[in-house]
């Protein structure tokens, strides 16, 4: 068999090490994420504003306010996807993920800023994004259209998005929030009682984020073409933030695996079980999204097909072509080996693919709209994503540097750790 | 079915940690060639006999992008070259409508490979009334084969299992 | 750093350590009570040994069934014969003693073919995907689960050929090169359904029977009589159990599973795609996919409740079909109700957004909406109704942990699923039907006899096939449940980092033997922890 390149624990310390079971896990304590990066960070952070700031004096604003928003969808699929993905483990009762748990519960505490995001893209960049009189969508030929339905006017309108919004907003801030401080209450009372307390949460999150999720990935993203409807396209986001989430969090377990102490516990197996739902949710996003391709293209109505028709042609069909190809093929062809799927040079390459497709994933939702051609990723995207990457890991490090990042409370930790849930 | 060797002995546990203990102590002896037999599969008993990984994911994998290849070309010479004929306006090549198809012929042959190369693996085939070894080793038995080329090897296996305190030990000599 | 004890509940019973004596530091809590490691309740009571599995499952092969199963086999034989009638009827009349005409092509033939596929999926589901998800709950349903996919999926394939009219035509599917110089269209949704059924019906059909083989050996090796010993000899394949065997055995199953998964997927959704490439109102909606998938599972979880409640009764394989199984199978009922809840609410939304005045319009018609006809209103909402009311509310009593654990309670509520689902799909193929886009076409559905009597002929196949193998294979996968029974940490889709646990005190580990008995995983910590 072959061996991950994973630095492994130290074993001399345990002799019970070497028949494959532990009895006792270390507490790494807070871990840095970035240690001496985090100056880098800050001025990713700062010179990805810069970038995208610039975007307005160099490009025009619809342009800026496309690439705000690409990178908006993205990060927020990623802090919501951490939530998602603990609440998941929780209901599911799985043991196998109470080592990483931790650092996917962690990804939650961006969601509020996010919220920063979300209003000012809300506030200022209404009028160009969404504004259905805006002069740049006459410019593509999509003047004219209107909403005849008041109610579904007033749904999409500004105001009646903000006030959804920050609804949403408080639901998945309270409830990630809910989760982590029990969580970390266990740190310190180790009670099984908060695990309990915790599936409840759980089921409650996991609930209200169905619904929530669809109907802000409507407002956000199909509202841009707001007489284009699909009743698969919450599915399709919450397949997308998924496989990402997965991604995201099998890179900063590798990031936080540099310790000695967090690798002794996160172990090859569980990078193992990672690759494997990659593998897994790779399918299911290539499933999702043939399938909504294929049933729209097929009936061919006007009313739905136009967008998939804007979406394939002048150019953008290169752009399509690579989604299956960054968010299928090469994480389902490469993680396929068992010997592969452990090892951390194919995790990173993996991951970063299936994010790259992801990006495009959006990017192909939102840019298709205004331009018939697409539009070459150049500086406000750069600036964009670098900006909210430099804040997305700003805002992990100071998470993941406040307290432990092994949940050391969870009575079933030492299972995970162990492997004899296997 | 694995074979039974020409002749070899045979030690009977009723415990599959003794099974998988005695089969440690047999390939450390220098015993090669050990088989054992369980009612079920035991995990980690393969790498102490130092058996090889199975061939067969290989074998279904083939099957699997054999499959999709016929079943694309099926209809691609079907629809494109033997027979074009318009259809709701689709075109002739027109690969969404294919994916289904491709997909369930890989899936198929892929399954049908898998089934058949176990019964090349595992040598199955009819048998009403096969000569097995021991009824038991089907219910709640497990058994550990040596074979015994001579008859110094013999006895030093029938020690060995004396030692790791088997609860039945047969000669058989065919 | 502080170094943390985890506190004991009872893991050491069921960790690989108990093995040891003593050469882990353990809490000296091993030994006592029947916990699984998590503190549940363990899938079968560690009391039971391997030989009161093996015998409690094959008991009812071994004896003359008693009358009450003469009495239930007679009645399923009874619905079976009535349904062939009226199949032959069928046939010297044609099609025209059914309920369908225009613009109601797709009645209850279609319906029942669409609930049947669904049926089976749960099968599936418990013996590839949760073995996938290492779940070893499934090893004490799934072979039953399985016989119920493929009697199911043979149910439903006798729909659409019955459907065809011509069913002696029904060969003209398969693309062979013929005297009539035609080719099938492979564009077709319909064809895409003739593929994935079959491939369907064919792979459950061998993964059953690989999943059977062990099984088989052992009915062979425990059978008395001479005629029973040689049948199933025959169908054990000469399978003795040698390792080697069963490390091919494994990776062949292991192959199955992760085959069968994408494959169950796929063959709902394009059970779906019949009608989403459609565009009628109410048919041509994209998340059909996933939407039907979940309704399938819940379905399926449904029929597998309404079989083994009473099976594991009968046959008294309680202690081997525990409650703890029927609560997970209950859980699953309860999450995919919720999953099918959301498709019907965005359904619902999406009729609204979209601003379609059919789509709108059909949506009202399901659940509000009357028809003008010559016998006056007419509405088919109330099959609206009980659908929502079967498939959405009445699981929602799941979250009642009595509720679930309840054997009645699960019982008339999985009765209610299974009418529930029959009605989700009833509702989406003949309501879209009678109201589609002119207003002129709109009209009534009304099922005669002759379609209640193919239904009822349908339930009469399945049940007898399923009573007939309650008494012919082992009801539970022997290998399977034994390989969990004591030894949680054997079973399981990855084997790669599996933890081996052997050494006892008799046989101290040392360095080589080690070396052979770890997993790749446990080498590798062994060595870096050396270099560093």
């Amino acid at each position: 068999m072959k061996r991950g390149s994973l630095p492994g624990p130290g074993a001399t310390n345990h002799p019970t090490m070497a028949h494959g079971h532990l009895t006792t896990v270390h507490d790494p304590g807070p871990v840095s994420l970035l240690a001496g990066l985090k100056p880098v960070a800050l001025a990713m952070a700062g010179g990805g504003l810069l970038l995208w700031l610039a975007g307005f004096a160099v490009n025009d604003a619809l342009r800026v306010w496309q690439s705000l928003l690409v990178a908006y969808a993205f990060f927020l699929m990623l802090g919501l996807g951490g939530v998602v993905f603990t609440a998941i483990q929780y209901c599911a009762s799985a043991r196998w993920s109470i080592a990483v748990r931790r650092i996917a519960e962690g990804m939650g505490a961006y969601i509020p800023v996010s919220f920063v995001f979300f209003v000012i893209i809300v506030l200022f960049g209404w009028g160009t994004l969404y504004d259905l009189e805006s002069p740049w969508r006459a410019a593509n030929g999509k003047g004219g259209v209107h909403i005849y339905d008041g109610l579904k006017a007033a749904y999409l309108s500004r105001w009646g998005v903000l006030i959804k919004g920050v609804v949403f907003y408080a639901i998945w801030h309270v409830l990630s929030q809910k989760l982590r401080q029990t969580s970390i209450a266990q740190d310190r009372t180790k009670e099984a009682a908060g695990h309990k307390r915790n599936v409840k949460t759980s089921i409650i999150f996991l609930l209200l984020f169905g619904y929530t999720f669809s109907l802000h990935c409507v407002d956000m993203l199909k509202a841009l073409e707001p007489k284009w409807f699909s009743t698969m396209f919450g599915v399709y986001c919450f397949s997308g933030l998924f496989l990402s989430t997965l991604c995201t969090l099998s890179l900063l377990t590798i990031a936080l695996r540099r310790n000695r102490v967090v690798a002794e516990a996160i172990q090859p197996r569980h990078m193992y079980d990672l690759g494997t739902w990659i593998m897994a949710f790779s399918c299911f996003m290539c499933y999702i999204g043939f399938s909504q391709y294929m049933l729209i293209w097929y009936a061919n109505l006007p009313e739905e097909a136009f967008y998939m028709i804007e979406r394939t042609e002048g150019g953008w069909e290169y752009v399509f072509a690579l989604l299956p190809l960054l968010k299928w093929v090469i994480p389902f062809a490469v993680l396929m080996p068992q010997g592969f799927r452990a090892n951390v040079r194919v995790h990173v390459f993996v991951c970063v693919a299936v994010l790259l497709g992801q990006w495009l994933d959006l990017y192909w939702m939102v840019y298709p709209v205004f331009s018939p051609a697409p539009v070459l990723p150049g500086l406000p995207e750069l600036g964009a994503f670098l900006a909210l990457l430099g804040v997305f890991g700003f805002v992990l490090d100071r998470v993941y540097s406040s307290h432990s990042v092994l949940p050391v409370g969870d009575p079933y930790l030492k299972m995970s750790v162990s492997g004899s849930y296997l | 079915m694995a074979r039974l060797p020409k002749s070899c002995v045979i030690g009977f546990f009723n415990d599959p940690d003794q099974l998988v203990h005695a089969a440690g102590e047999a390939t450390n002896e220098g015993f090669r060639n050990c088989d054992a037999y369980s009612p079920y599969p035991i995990h980690g008993i393969e790498e102490v006999l130092r058996i090889r990984r199975s061939w067969i994911p290989s074998a279904a994998l083939t099957g699997l992008l054999i499959g999709a290849c016929l079943g694309f070309a099926l209809q691609y010479w079907t629809h494109v070259i033997d027979w074009p004929i318009n259809v709701g306006g689709k075109p002739l090549n027109a690969w969404p409508a294919y994916v289904v198809i491709v997909f369930e012929c890989g899936v198929l042959c892929s399954a049908l490979t898998n089934f058949l190369s176990m019964f090349v693996a595992c040598r199955l085939v009819p048998h009403p009334f096969p000569d097995v070894i021991d009824e038991d080793l089907t219910n709640d038995r497990f058994a550990l084969v040596i074979p015994a080329r001579s008859d110094e090897d013999e006895s030093a296996a029938t020690q060995l299992l004396k030692r790791l305190k088997a609860d039945e030990i047969r000669k058989v000599e065919q | 750093m502080s170094l943390i004890e985890q506190e004991s509940r009872n893991t050491e019973v069921l960790d690989p350590g108990i093995h040891d004596h003593g050469v882990h530091d353990d809490d000296g809590h091993h030994g006592h009570g029947g916990m699984t490691p998590d503190g549940s309740e363990p899938l079968v009571d560690p009391k039971y040994s391997m030989r009161d599995i093996t015998d409690d499952v094959l008991a009812p092969m071994f004896k003359f069934p008693p009358l009450g199963w003469h009495l239930a086999f007679g009645a399923a034989q009874l619905c079976f014969a009535l349904g062939l009638v009226i199949v032959a009827i069928q046939m010297y009349r044609g099609l025209g003693i059914l309920g369908i005409n225009n613009p109601v092509g797709w009645g209850v033939y279609i319906t029942d073919f669409v609930f049947w596929v669904g049926i089976g999926h749960a099968g599936t589901l418990i013996s590839a995907i949760l073995f996938l998800f290492r779940q070893k709950w499934r090893t004490g349903i799934n072979r039953a689960a399985e016989a119920m996919t493929i009697f199911a999926v043979q149910c439903a394939g006798i729909f659409p050929l019955l459907h065809v009219g011509r069913t002696w035509k029904a060969y003209w599917l398969i693309p062979y090169p013929n005297d009539r110089l035609l080719w099938v269209n492979f564009r077709s949704p319909l064809l895409w359904d003739v593929f994935a059924v079959t491939t369907y019906a064919t792979v459950s059909v061998i993964f059953w029977y690989t999943g059977l083989i062990p099984d088989f050996a052992t009915v062979r090796d425990k059978a008395k009589n001479k005629i029973q010993k040689g049948v199933y000899g025959v169908l054990a394949m000469n399978w003795r159990g040698s390792i080697r065997d069963w490390a091919h055995y494994e990776r062949v199953y292991a192959q199955f599973a992760w085959l069968a998964t994408p494959l169950v997927l796929s063959v709902h959704s394009v059970v779906s795609f019949d009608f989403a490439v459609s565009m009628i109102p109410g048919w041509h909606t994209t998340i059909f996919p996933p939407y039907f998938v979940a309704g399938a599972i819940f379905s399926g979880f449904g029929m597998v409740i309404t079989l083994l409640v009473p099976m594991r009764k009968f046959l008294r394989l309680e202690h081997i079909i525990t409650m703890n199984h029927l609560e997970l199978c209950n859980k699953v009922i309860l999450l995919t109700s919720m999953i099918v809840g959301y498709a019907y609410l965005s359904e619902f939304f999406v009729a609204w957004y979209s601003e379609a005045p059919y789509e709108k319009a059909q949506f009202i018609y399901r659940a509000i909406g009357m028809l003008d006809s010559p016998q006056g209103g007419v509405a088919h909402a109330w099959a609206f109704w009980t659908m929502m009311t079967c498939n959405v509310f009445i699981p929602q009593l799941y979250w009642s942990k009595r509720l679930r654990r309840n054997l009645k309670v699960m019982f008339i509520i999985s009765i209610f699923v299974n009418i529930g689902m029959w009605f989700e799909r009833f509702n989406i193929f003949v309501l879209s039907l009678e109201h589609d886009f002119l207003p002129a076409n709109w009209s009534y559905y009304q099922p005669t006899l002759f379609d209640w009597g193919v239904t009822l002929g349908s339930f009469g196949l399945f049940f007898t096939l399923f009573f007939g193998f309650t008494r012919v294979m082992p009801t539970v996968a022997i290998a399977e449940i034994k390989s969990i029974l004591h030894r949680p940490n054997a079973g399981g889709a990855n084997r790669r980092f599996e933890v081996v646990s052997w050494p006892t005190e008799s046989a101290p580990v040392h360095p080589g033997q080690a070396a052979v008995a770890g997993t790749a995983a446990e080498k590798e910590d062994a060595e870096d922890g050396k270099t560093s």
